[in-house]
């Protein structure tokens, strides 16, 4: 080897470490979900099969309810963080031309992005009691689209900025007004944005753990992962952790299905913050 | 409104003495008094310094698998998608995961006891000298990824020429990597670097929620979870909008400190 292949190699050394260490962490939760024999050991063959423990995990944890929930929540999330992000970030770029003002609204976008919401735990959850919305998917959904719009905002914002103003100078002589504009040529020309922003609300709503402990807090309205989470009581002892696996891998199976359909556009939307 | 409101709540209530259920009382600067001889924060406060002690570390590690990937070093693009799975997967389901792994019949002792090394077994998260450390690696692996995708773009934005030049000039890989490369990212080694020190304040929650829940006692306990606890478990919800205040002044300091300091090196350079 020469010199620089040896640099190359003593440095691929931890990278491989790391890799081992992630793919071991994925064999060992398949693997100890589908083995017959009790694997609380480091092995990472299954000793025999069984689909056991994924039959009780569905039916005690109730987690295909819990499914059923996320699903439902994140759907219509997205929907809303798109709705009200596409309409704001075209208003910002398009629609408010006086200078001082746009510079305040691009600058609150900017300062929501960088607070946090988990810091206001407490204030949200009063706002969201004060409404009723305590135990209610509504109360949820209304905390998960306000927390990801500033996001969504932001990322639309650029894209809508990129595009060429004839484009909007033409259709407004055809007589199309905002919301046209918005719809049949700001939209469909920044769409892997669209999606970049669907998915990366998708992956993100789907896995938070913090709102939904808190907000829904009856347990047949419980997201799939708080319920999960919450399984660790249910579920300690020795004989019952490859229950816990099975669970845990019913979890992070949407988000991996969403990841493998749109990682590129994923990436470039995690990103995007830093590059402003 | 549902992230412009809680900011004035917060600050209302910060000021009050709240159970959740009856009317706040009003109780004026008590909470922020309070915070300041609560051993508790202060035990949150040292947490989140010794995980900014180890900021370098964090920053370095992120940058290195970006250049790995840039260098084209083998495994490096399997290296990054394998880092993806903390992105995929959510930090309080890997927090699930890690009390298995590492519990006292864990396989990770298992491992240990396999390759002869009986000696370090122990219950890792339990154990009050090993609990921060652990939590401390898996908290960085989960944001390595990330991390690294950001100087990936930064990589990608770098003209070769420059590299080529230097190259030519007799620049040898590790110089060009100093003197070109790491200047040419150093704006988002800054943005990474405050992000990173956010995240210790306010991004710890899911991953704590299942690893440790604070524990043992309070030796992994981060702010995040403070505020948390300090609401839904004591029930002192003024004493928590007190604690959030305090943060938010934390983070609008760091926001205003990378704004002033990325203004700084521009008019540096410039010069």
């Amino acid at each position: 080897m020469t010199r620089r292949g040896w640099i190359r190699f003593s440095f691929a050394a931890p990278l491989a470490l790391v890799v081992a260490f992630d793919v071991y962490v994925l064999l060992f939760l398949a693997s100890s979900s589908v083995s017959r024999g009790r694997t609380s050991s480091a092995v990472i063959v299954p000793e025999g099969f069984t689909v056991d423990h994924y039959r009780r995990a569905w039916s005690q944890a109730h987690l295909g309810h819990m499914a059923v929930n996320s699903l439902f929540i994140v759907t219509v999330s997205v929907a809303l963080v798109l709705i009200a992000s596409l309409t704001m970030a075209f208003a910002i770029s398009r629609l408010v031309p006086q200078r001082r003002a746009n510079t305040v609204l691009r600058g609150s976008v900017v300062w929501l992005l960088a607070v946090p919401p988990s810091v206001l735990i407490v204030p949200i959850f009063y706002v969201v009691n004060y409404l009723g919305l305590i135990n209610s998917f509504a109360g949820l959904i209304l905390v998960y689209g306000a927390s990801v719009i500033p996001f969504g905002t932001f990322i639309m914002i650029r894209y809508f900025d990129d595009l060429p103003v004839e484009l909007f100078e033409a259709a407004k002589l055809d007589g199309a007004g905002p919301l046209r504009q918005l719809v049949s040529i700001a939209t469909p020309n920044t769409l892997p944005a669209v999606i970049t922003v669907a998915s990366l609300t998708a992956l993100s709503l789907w896995n938070e753990l913090l709102f939904g402990l808190l907000i829904l807090q009856d347990p047949s309205k419980r997201t799939l992962t708080v319920g999960v989470s919450l399984l660790n009581s249910t579920f300690s002892n020795e004989s019952s952790q490859q229950t816990l696996s099975a669970a845990m891998v019913i979890s992070i199976i949407p988000p991996m299905v969403l990841f493998a359909l749109t990682s590129r556009r994923l990436m470039v939307g995690l990103t995007a913050g830093a590059v402003k | 409104m549902l992230r412009v409101v809680p900011f004035g709540v917060a600050g209302y209530l910060s000021l009050t003495k709240w159970d959740g259920l009856a009317d706040p009382e009003f109780v004026g600067l008590a909470n922020y008094r309070r915070a300041l001889d609560d051993p508790a924060l202060g035990g949150a406060v040292q947490n989140s310094i010794k995980l900014v002690l180890a900021l370098p570390l964090w920053i370095a590690a992120a940058f290195l698998v970006a250049a790995l990937v840039h260098e084209r070093a083998p495994i490096a693009r399997l290296s990054r998608f394998s880092l993806m799975i903390p992105v995929i997967v959510s930090p309080a389901i890997l927090g699930l995961y890690f009390s298995l792994v590492l519990g006292r019949t864990g396989p990770m002792n298992r491992l240990l006891g396999l390759v002869g090394l009986e000696s370090l077994r122990q219950e890792w998260l339990v154990n009050p000298r090993t609990a921060f450390g652990t939590f401390a690696v898996i908290f960085l692996w989960t944001s390595l990824g990330v991390n690294s995708l950001f100087y990936s773009a930064a990589l990608s934005g770098l003209d070769p020429e420059l590299l080529d030049a230097a190259a030519l000039d007799g620049a040898g890989l590790v110089s060009r990597y100093r003197h070109v490369v790491v200047p040419h990212v150093a704006p988002i080694t800054g943005v990474i670097a405050v992000f990173t020190v956010i995240t210790f304040m306010t991004g710890t929650f899911p991953l704590l929620f299942t690893l440790t829940g604070g524990g043992p006692g309070r030796v992994t306990t981060t702010v995040d979870l403070l505020i948390y606890q300090a609401a839904f478990l004591d029930g002192r919800f003024g004493y928590s909008c007190a604690l959030a205040m305090l943060t938010l002044a934390v983070i609008i300091a760091l926001l205003f400190l990378h704004r002033i300091g990325t203004h700084l090196t521009r008019a540096v350079r410039r010069r």
